[in-house]
């Protein structure tokens, strides 16, 4: 089951008289973060209705104001379809109004990213909110040294992590000290692999390798096609040719890829090291 | 000093076999290059990383060719060389690889679901 982004439910109130001005209510967001390795944060949000043009910004320490407005005695489909507009255009949320008399003072609002936070709550407005989905996932793990609690194995198309760390501090015996992590992480591993580069799809695509390797595709494709050619001519002497051609681009494919490609320089081939010999 | 690097496109790929194989059907050296593409992603040329969920209770990860990262783009993973776990103050610390890879305790949500050891 793959991690969830938090919806909450919103069911807005009608204003009454200037009502509903200056109150609000905090809802949580997981934003995307360039300065932290997760990659995402999460972020409060008052929303704050301005009525009528005479509220003021309620100024929530610690949270980010978001500012509804609409007119004084606004029935609550206006007030749910303003809150929906601006919730929808703030970074984090997806909103939707419901449709039809009855479903349209709900807002729907569906966190952008996967992970848990804090439920939204209502703190004077008078809206009725409630979690439809709770968010998963930590956007930082419980395991302070990853290094020496946590392995890795390969068997297979699968890679199994256990771990000795447990979160509510269980007893393990040594018999089952590694088990399944035990709570959800987003963005959690992160792995470092050669992959295979993407395939090419229309004729103004550059090859997904290195530059030093686009002259062996030339030499792939011909050899394939020398070796069509040499098996399909009913002349003994063309196939001979052919074969011979074959080769020698063959030949140079391997060279470049094979023999030269994952040495000599330093943007191509695999991580190098230098162990030095232990004598003791 | 800037400086161009000189590449090849497919359409000059075609070209120069065309030289050779005027009347090479061009979908036929398309997927011939995809060949020479994938074959050349065994010798290690193309390093990549990327961050993955991980699932409370589950041990094995799928890296298979359907595998995707967090955001849903296909991993297309040859050889893993590293992995990092985020840790409790946000960072990414490289976790050893175990070899022979047999823990005596195998969950339900892993390959081999449903080998367990017996109580002690």
């Amino acid at each position: 089951m793959a991690l969830a982004a938090e919806i909450t439910k919103i069911i807005a109130v009608a204003d009454s008289s200037s009502s509903l001005n200056n109150k609000y209510f905090l809802i949580n967001a997981v934003n995307t973060d360039t300065t932290v390795n997760v990659g995402y944060k999460t972020v409060q949000y008052y929303v704050w209705m301005n009525v009528g043009s005479a509220g003021s910004d309620p100024s929530v320490s610690g949270a980010t104001g978001v500012e509804v407005t609409f007119a004084a005695d606004a029935s609550a489909p206006a007030v749910a379809t303003a809150v929906k507009n601006k919730l929808d255009a703030t970074t984090g949320f997806s909103a939707s109004v419901g449709v039809g008399a009855g479903n349209d003072t709900t807002v729907t609002v569906t966190n952008t990213n996967r992970g848990s936070v804090t439920d939204a709550s209502d703190n004077n407005t008078g809206f009725t909110i409630s979690t439809t989905t709770q968010g998963t996932g930590q956007l930082t793990g419980n395991i302070k040294y990853p290094d020496n609690q946590i392995l890795y194995y390969i068997r297979g198309d699968h890679l199994s992590l256990v771990t000795t760390y447990s979160s509510s501090a269980e007893t393990r015996t040594s018999r089952k000290a590694y088990q399944a992590i035990d709570h959800n992480m987003v963005n959690g591993m992160l792995v470092h692999y050669y992959g295979n580069p993407k395939r090419v799809t229309a004729i103004t695509d550059t090859p997904d390798v290195d530059n030093l390797f686009h002259s062996a595709i030339v030499d792939y494709v011909k050899k394939c096609l020398y070796m069509d050619r040499a098996g399909s001519t009913g002349d003994a002497n063309r196939s001979q040719v052919a074969m011979g051609m074959m080769a020698q681009h063959e030949r140079k494919f391997n060279n470049a890829i094979k023999k030269y490609g994952n040495r000599k320089r330093s943007k191509t081939g695999g991580t190098r090291a230098i162990v030095p010999a232990n004598f003791t | 000093m800037s400086h161009s690097i000189h590449t090849l496109t497919v359409k000059q790929i075609i070209s120069r076999v065309r030289q050779v194989f005027p009347e090479a059907p061009e979908s036929y050296v398309m997927s011939l290059i995809n060949d020479a593409i994938t074959e050349m992603g065994e010798y290690s040329q193309k390093s990549i990383s990327a961050k993955i969920d991980i699932l409370k209770d589950q041990t094995a990860y799928n890296i298979g060719d359907s595998a995707t990262d967090s955001s849903s783009e296909i991993l297309g993973i040859n050889k893993v060389y590293r992995i990092d776990i985020l840790d409790n103050e946000g960072d990414y610390i490289k976790i050893p690889r175990v070899l022979d890879g047999e823990p005596l305790m195998f969950d339900i949500n892993s390959e081999s679901s449903g080998i367990k050891d017996p109580g002690d």
